[in-house]
């Protein structure tokens, strides 16, 4: 299969018909889980990935600042290759301890004295960019927890097919591309708050293309997920009146 | 976040259990809604979501299949392994780490026993004492985990083997090496490519349903009660669970004690008289109506 | 009405309250929510909060832990609330000081796991304690009954919280909606509004299918995102009645049961404020929305 063609138009197309900038369907839902404080399910594609949030004030933590802990599983069945083992190695854990250090930045800790917020990050199907996709998760479940930020986290994948650039690959491309890109922005700061880039050798200007397609390509994830919060905002305007 | 009741809730409760009314206005015998789908996770062989009870509860089960050498004590059968996770995200005092973790090597064990045999095994031969199906069962339960989930968790798996489907394989002698190989068996179609051939289990349509009772030792008669909630299941004097098809063979029976403190002894009255079948049978010939729905599409 | 979003601009010139920050003298959003102005403070309010409570607020809570001359108590929020033995009605009534005897003895007052019903003393500044107290005769340990769990947005501040239904039977049912989601369903002694009692009743299978009734409507309640207060309760137990449906077969219904409560609440909005309900239902994509 030939990763990129060219249609009628000329212009060209990769994989299951998308442009070389399009990004996949996106679904955001909020509170999709009772008995926890914040909860959301961030779709792109067939990429699912699900956070819960759990804020308690048990005393375990004595200090003036609240603490944040992060839980990242990557599912037995949500890989696409039945084969490939899923392990729960080191990789998995510095990814967690990625998501703990850049919202612990975000976060207006302070607010949150002697609080313990439990992060549970579950990746229910993996087809391209489940990283990216945990951090969308992780926010949009602490904005609809009611969590103090200082910003809008928003986070895509990018990468190289050829020479080209593209934006949020899926599984079989990150298998077949030499270049995987993966950009955490804060909105209201317009500043990066994780990136991370694997890739055999790429040149320095297609680093900075990939820079810039990925930082429009956060702004339109942002959108989405702005509609989403407003849409769940509006649904519930009856109890808002009451409060 | 489950909690413990006091007396006199558990009085409340029973004294409504002997009356034959549930706090939700179910009888003793009722199940919780569910809804069942099939196909959820496309990658994987066979998987099922199963979401119940008011809260929406949702499990997701996926079954995986790999090629191994079979057991040498079992030559001509495969092998099937649970796994169970969970969303922990109990915060109240009660719950510690340790009680998820023994509830779920509880349901493990318990899933292990009751279904270890849930299809037929020997379906899952290929060559015999060579290979074999290996199949890892995951199961995702969106809550924390506890006894009573378990007949959903089991409604979840069997529909995923209803779902399931194996790819066709061939053996052949490699007149090179001497060993056997495996290979796909491929079936063309006019206007497609070249794909598997896939079959599903014959004996997956008989496979047996899980069901849990609770009993309530009473001097007339036992309290018995089906699909009980958390706090029902501290009232009770003994849990069974039971793994029954839908010719009313059994294929297990595991106890689970109730948290009472005069829990353990079952009057064998209720055993005598036939009340088992009683309860059993229009519970099943249930459960076979929503699974023959499912099968249809 | 301003929807926004954390890191959103909100205005400048004006106090940061709640859901806001301040930066370089401009106000910025903290929560995702609505933005309003109270005189000269701007606060955002997210959808969904942890039971905060507020003094004098009527809540049900669980014993968690018996401690020296004080009880430990669950009420479903950031912490456990503390009820001290001097803060408990003795029984009888008697007015006195609470001697050794009362403190060795607190177990025979209230024991771990027992539900007791409450309201809120106070609140410590400075590490957030919150202190109930169950002095009045209407509070205490509750029996005869069972409790459900909801989400306190539901709940409003009202002036009774003890609502009694089907007021017309030999035994109707009441329940105690506590303002932290926990509600307590229960048969009412007849003579009395106190909670507290101290038989236990044997209670009929017919009064218990009202129970379940009762709790089904308000599990409907929740479900539909409606307040829950005497009104909408009432409205779904009418549409139960009326449309003969089952205590168990309720919760499967819940979207006809729940209409006649859903447009009391959308004419009380109508009436309270001239908003154009339908102007922000269908304007979601637009960043702000301005309301009357």
């Amino acid at each position: 299969m030939l990763e990129l063609r060219h249609d009628n138009d000329q212009s060209t197309l990769r994989m299951n018909g998308r442009k070389l900038l399009e990004l996949r369907d996106i679904k955001c839902q909020l509170d999709v889980m009772k008995n926890t404080s914040g909860s959301a399910l961030f779709e792109i594609g067939n990429t699912k990935v699900v956070a819960f949030l759990q804020a308690q004030t048990l005393g375990v933590n004595q200090l003036n600042r609240g603490i944040l802990n992060v839980n990242f599983f990557v599912t037995n069945f949500s890989a696409i290759e039945h084969r490939a083992d899923i392990k729960k190695d080191i990789k998995m854990k510095e990814f967690t301890r990625m998501i703990k250090s850049v919202f612990e930045q975000v976060i207006l800790l302070d607010l949150y004295p002697r609080s313990q917020l439990d992060l549970q990050v579950f990746v229910l199907e993996a087809d391209g960019g489940y990283r990216s996709a945990a951090f969308n998760a992780v926010s949009l479940a602490l904005m609809d927890g009611g969590i103090a930020m200082k910003d809008f986290v928003v986070a895509t994948t990018a990468g190289l097919l050829g020479n080209v650039g593209v934006i949020d690959l899926i599984y079989q491309e990150e298998k077949k591309q030499n270049c995987e890109f993966v950009l955490v922005h804060l909105q209201k700061a317009q500043k990066i708050a994780y990136v991370n880039l694997n890739c055999n050798k790429i040149r320095l200007s297609d680093f900075e293309k990939l820079m810039s397609i990925s930082v429009d390509s956060c702004d339109k994830i942002a959108n989405e997920m702005k509609t989403a919060i407003r849409a769940k905002l509006v649904k519930n305007i009856n109890s808002f009146y009451f409060k | 976040m489950k909690q413990q009741i006091c007396e006199n809730e558990k009085v409340f409760i029973v004294d409504g259990l002997k009356q034959g009314i549930r706090r939700d206005g179910r009888g003793n015998l009722d199940f919780r809604e569910f809804k069942i789908e099939l196909g959820t996770i496309p990658h994987a062989f066979g998987s099922s979501s199963l979401i119940f009870g008011e809260e929406d509860i949702n499990i997701i089960c996926a079954i995986k299949a790999d090629l191994q050498k079979p057991l040498p004590s079992e030559p001509n059968k495969g092998q099937i392994r649970f796994h169970l996770e969970s969303s922990q995200t109990g915060s109240s005092l009660f719950t510690r780490e340790e009680q998820s973790e023994l509830n779920k090597n509880r349901l493990t064990s318990i899933l292990n026993a009751l279904y270890g045999n849930i299809i037929n095994r020997e379906e899952l031969k290929v060559f015999e004492g060579q290979f074999c199906w290996f199949l890892n069962v995951d199961i995702l339960v969106m809550e924390e985990l506890s006894l009573q989930q378990i007949d959903f968790i089991g409604l979840a798996i069997r529909s995923a083997f209803l779902d399931f489907q194996l790819p066709s394989v061939n053996a052949t002698l490699n007149n090179n090496t001497g060993k056997i190989e495996v290979g796909l068996v491929e079936e063309i179609y006019e206007d497609q490519e070249n794909t598997d051939k896939l079959e599903t289990l014959k004996s997956a349509k008989n496979s047996p349903y899980i069901l849990s009772i609770g009993f309530i030792r009473d001097e007339a008669e036992d309290v018995v009660v089906i699909d009980a909630d958390d706090q029902e299941n501290q009232c009770f004097d003994q849990l069974l669970h039971i793994s029954v098809d839908n010719n009313l063979r059994i294929y297990g029976i595991e106890q689970s004690k109730g948290r009472s403190l005069q829990s353990g002894l079952l009057s064998s009255k209720f055993f005598l008289q036939g009340n088992l079948t009683k309860i059993l049978k229009p519970k099943i010939i249930e459960f076979e109506r929503i699974s023959q729905k499912l099968i249809k599409y | 009405m301003r929807i926004v979003v954390p890191g959103d601009y909100v205005d400048e010139g004006f106090i940061a309250g709640h859901g806001t920050y301040e930066q370089e003298g401009k106000i910025y959003a903290s929560l995702a929510g609505i933005v309003h102005r109270i005189d000269k403070v701007i606060c955002v309010k997210p959808l969904k909060t942890s039971f905060k409570p507020d003094i004098g607020d009527v809540i049900i809570g669980r014993i968690v832990a018996v401690e020296n001359k004080r009880w430990t108590v669950d009420i479903n929020s950031y912490q456990h609330g503390v009820l001290n033995l001097t803060n408990i009605n003795l029984p009888g009534g008697l007015q006195r000081r609470r001697s050794e005897e009362d403190k060795m003895q607190m177990r025979n007052y209230f024991k771990e796991n027992d539900i007791i019903s409450g309201e809120v003393q106070s609140i410590n500044t400075h590490d957030g304690k919150i202190n109930m107290q169950t002095r009045n005769l209407k509070y205490g340990k509750l029996i005869n009954g069972f409790l459900i769990k909801v989400d306190h947005n539901y709940i409003r501040r009202m002036k009774s919280h003890i609502l009694e239904f089907f007021q017309e039977d030999w035994q109707p049912i009441a329940c105690i909606i506590g303002t932290n989601g926990y509600i307590w369903i229960y048969t009412p002694d007849k003579l009395t509004q106190n909670t507290q009692q101290s038989e236990v009743k044997v209670i009929s299978k017919e009064t218990r299918v009202k129970m379940a009734v009762l709790r089904n409507s308000i599990i409907i309640l929740e479900k539909v995102q409606l307040p829950i207060f005497k009104d909408t309760i009432q409205k779904v137990l009418d549409s139960q009645r009326q449309n003969a449906i089952e205590a168990k077969d309720m919760l499967k219904s819940y979207e006809i049961l729940g209409k006649e409560a859903k447009y009391l609440i959308e004419s009380e909005i109508n009436l309270k404020k001239p908003v154009n309900l339908q102007l922000i239902q269908t304007d979601i994509n637009n960043q702000d929305f301005i309301m009357n």
